[in-house]
């Protein structure tokens, strides 16, 4: 028996798992691409409002550590932390956020042709020359 | 400093005593870690980090696959490492290095035999040559610290890897 024939049969009961993490990193893919988003969101927001990752973990009442792991990208996040996400930083991680900017629609519509009726200059006082 | 055997007698990776993981394993840890990724785009001034962060996710994706279908396949190892200078081609112990086409993410590794390779580490390509950025610099000193390692405990050639893994385990 070779070396290599003894050492396979000694590790055929051995179970390393790079492989099947591997496996799992494959099986899981659009899971973890939604997660990898999200967590990009959430970096570039804080960065836009100035917040460390310590803040927001304050605001969204949850240790640090959970903050750790959002923003790695590799967490199957519940909707509970999805909602919470959204909220406090308004970046949009569910349907939801669209679906409420949209139902908000009318009011914009609302006031901004208010805005063009107020700029617009009435028709009886245009000269003409 | 241990050798862990991932795949079958093709694939083996340096597990080094102050880290978590395997080479393979922590560095593809590290290449689907967003915040990782963001701040290593920052402090290596890459323009547009969003782009980065999306390119490299894709990239250790791709590798990913490449390794998952090499471990299902009956392809060799060879068709991912190649020499890492056209002086490794018949070396024995040669220095490789782990390429997938217009992919960013590198894995070194030492060839023990045909179709037999130990990740000693890896890295995110960030200049053309190995030299010119200071991660790739660490590669290089790992891979020779490796082959250090593997010649210090008697290997030569394959039957001695396999003597030496006997020994660990």
């Amino acid at each position: 028996m070779t070396n290599k024939e003894k050492f396979l049969a000694l590790v055929s009961a051995e179970n390393d798992d790079t492989l099947e993490k591997n496996s799992e990193r494959v099986k899981n893919r659009a899971m973890l691409r939604e997660s990898q988003l999200i967590a990009m969101k959430v970096l570039m927001k804080l960065d836009e409002l100035g917040w460390s990752q310590k803040e927001l973990a304050k605001r969204m009442d949850v240790s640090p550590q959970q903050i750790t792991k959002i923003v790695s990208g590799k967490e199957n996040l519940t909707i509970e932390t999805q909602i919470k996400l959204q909220t406090i930083l308004d970046i949009p991680v569910l349907a939801s956020y669209y679906e409420n900017k949209i139902e908000t629609l009318p009011e914009w519509v609302v006031n901004i042709k208010k805005g063009i009726e107020k700029i617009s200059v009435p028709a009886h006082q245009v000269a003409v020359h | 400093m241990k050798i862990i055997h991932i795949f079958a007698d093709v694939l083996f990776a340096f597990h080094y005593d102050n880290e978590v993981s395997n080479e393979y394993e922590r560095l593809m840890d590290l290449w689907t870690d967003v915040a990782f990724l963001k701040q290593f785009a920052e402090n290596n001034a890459v323009s547009n980090v969003s782009k980065f962060i999306r390119g490299i996710l894709q990239d250790a994706e791709q590798i990913q696959d490449f390794l998952k279908n090499l471990s299902q396949g009956d392809q060799p190892f060879e068709l991912y490492f190649q020499p890492l200078q056209n002086s490794e081609y018949n070396r024995l112990l040669g220095f490789q290095k782990g390429k997938v086409r217009r992919n960013r993410l590198r894995y070194y590794a030492i060839k023990i035999g045909d179709n037999c390779f130990v990740i000693t580490g890896g890295a995110i390509k960030m200049s053309q040559t190995m030299q010119q950025h200071p991660d790739t610099v660490k590669e290089l000193i790992k891979l020779k610290a490796a082959k250090t390692y593997l010649n210090k405990n008697g290997v030569f050639d394959e039957d001695s890897f396999y003597e030496l893994l006997i020994e660990q385990s």
